[in-house]
């Protein structure tokens, strides 16, 4: 195919890469040819040539000067980091959630033991699965019996009956909030460096950002955020007091939902704003009227954006 | 986690320190960079060494990212060091000198080269010194092969029309932009 070459300007690249041998062969062959008897196009090559340096050998030198020591230094600073990151990633995800739930638990009652702590650790860990079970078994027993009593043949839609993982969730969050009061949150941090570098640790085990904005929030004093444990997913815990008196959560777990918009409910006398976003499931709960914790819910969905 | 006796990367990283340095000195003309960029490519390949394929060529994983980060982080830092621009002033002959002084014309090659822009270099050294073909000097750089061809080009011109001037032969003048 010496046509293809001979119809276009032989160019420096081409002749660089004829020198390196980075040509195929049809390409040398007819590169080979357009040389012929084209004298301006041997000249470029000879100049190309006349810039060939014993490069590895010149190369071979500097390497002799590697500060062999010092890189070695510099390469064992790099793993030492490198395992600090790794232990401190790990750490991170375990203490987050043993911490928070123990602090929690020591602030509810200061006067109990460290085993009265741990033992109420493993229950506050565990407690959601019976609730979940409880929660499933009873509404297939109304689904089967709804079936049975309506003697009809089509089988119970079992999947409609039973809760959805995020219905499970809400009311586990609701039920949890129900037992807070103003004295709850009493000993709450309140140095802004402290729960700043608090949203910051929770965003981090939740794996999503948590922006110091949802801390400002007109009309609700933020006292501090926790990470609790949902299943396996980490659950964080924003929580704040309403006219120093009602506590009110803003709550957020990663549970794969479709995005929804707000949306209202009721649950263990609490009312309930919740959505969903990019897989996370968010809500609002707190013994207020709608309408304001609605506003609330809304500031709060503004601010994660 | 990765069992850390079995990361290819860790064990494969100590013997790939001179080559390293080398081409971050190419790169920075700077022994104490060199220094740091070579720290930094190592915290970078064992952050990512579960990208890394195992049978594929550590080396030039490693100078791929030793030049990702050289782009985007540490060149900004040489410049603002440099009080704007890259000087060329301090050398790769700098200490060494004296130690292959015994071949002069070893020094003038690398005297020639780090004359040359800093693109250039790097493309020299990943070609004519480490071996690497185009395509995998392209990739290395995160260039088009056009790109690594029309450095190489440049860099041939230079250093021939410096050999020719030193002869007193004919000149030529000869672009040698990036």
């Amino acid at each position: 195919m010496t046509s293809e070459v001979n119809s276009r300007p032989v160019t420096d690249e081409m002749l660089v890469a004829y020198v390196d041998g980075e040509l195929t062969q049809n390409e040398r062959t007819s590169l080979e040819a357009a040389l012929e008897g084209n004298q301006e196009l041997r000249a470029r090559l000879a100049l190309l040539q006349d810039g060939d340096r014993p490069w590895a050998e010149a190369f071979e030198g500097l390497l002799d000067q590697a500060p062999v020591a010092e890189l070695e230094a510099a390469f064992a600073a790099a793993a030492h980091t490198h395992a600090e990151q790794i232990q401190a990633n790990q750490a991170r995800a375990d203490h987050a959630r043993a911490d928070q739930a123990r602090a929690e638990l020591v602030q509810a009652d200061p006067t109990e033991t460290t085993d009265q702590v741990a033992a109420k650790d493993d229950a506050a860990r565990s407690w959601w699965r019976p609730a979940m079970a409880a929660c499933i078994a009873v509404t297939l027993m109304v689904g089967f019996a709804a079936g049975y009593g309506t003697n009809q043949v089509q089988k119970p839609d079992i999947m409609a009956a039973v809760q959805t993982e995020a219905e499970i969730w809400r009311q586990a969050v609701a039920d949890y909030q129900a037992l807070y009061t103003r004295e709850t949150l009493s000993t709450a941090q309140t140095d802004p460096i402290a729960q700043s570098a608090g949203l910051l640790r929770v965003g981090e085990a939740l794996g999503l950002a948590l922006p110091d904005a949802v801390s400002q929030v007109a009309g609700l004093d933020y006292k501090r955020a926790q990470i609790l444990k949902f299943g396996e997913q980490p659950l964080a815990q924003l929580a704040y007091l309403y006219q120093d008196d009602i506590p009110i959560a803003f709550c957020i777990v990663r549970l794969d939902e479709a995005d929804q918009a707000a949306t209202n409910e009721v649950r263990s006398g609490l009312n309930i704003v919740h959505w969903a976003k990019d897989g996370f499931s968010l809500m609002v709960v707190g013994d207020l009227p709608v309408e304001e914790l609605n506003a609330f819910a809304r500031e709060l969905e503004g601010k994660m954006i | 986690m990765t069992d850390t006796r079995q990361n290819p990367v860790k064990s494969g990283l100590p013997e790939l320190l001179s080559r390293l340095w080398r081409f971050a000195m190419v790169l920075s003309h700077n022994e104490e960079i060199a220094g740091d960029l070579v720290q930094a490519t190592c915290l970078r390949a064992l952050q990512r060494s579960e990208q890394f394929q195992e049978g594929t060529h550590l080396d030039r994983w490693t100078f791929s990212i030793m030049a990702s980060l050289w782009k985007n982080e540490l060149r900004a830092e040489r410049i603002r060091r440099g009080g704007g621009f890259v000087d060329a002033e301090e050398v790769l002959v700098s200490d060494g000198a004296e130690k292959i002084e015994t071949n002069i014309l070893l020094t003038e090659v690398l005297a020639e080269v780090q004359a040359l822009p800093e693109a250039q270099r790097s493309a020299v050294l990943l070609v004519y010194v480490e071996g690497l073909t185009y395509a995998e000097a392209a990739a290395t750089l995160e260039v088009p092969i056009g790109t690594i061809m029309s450095r190489l080009a440049a860099a041939r011109f230079k250093l021939a029309a410096l050999r020719r001037a030193e002869d007193g032969g004919p000149r030529r003048q000869v672009k040698t932009g990036q």
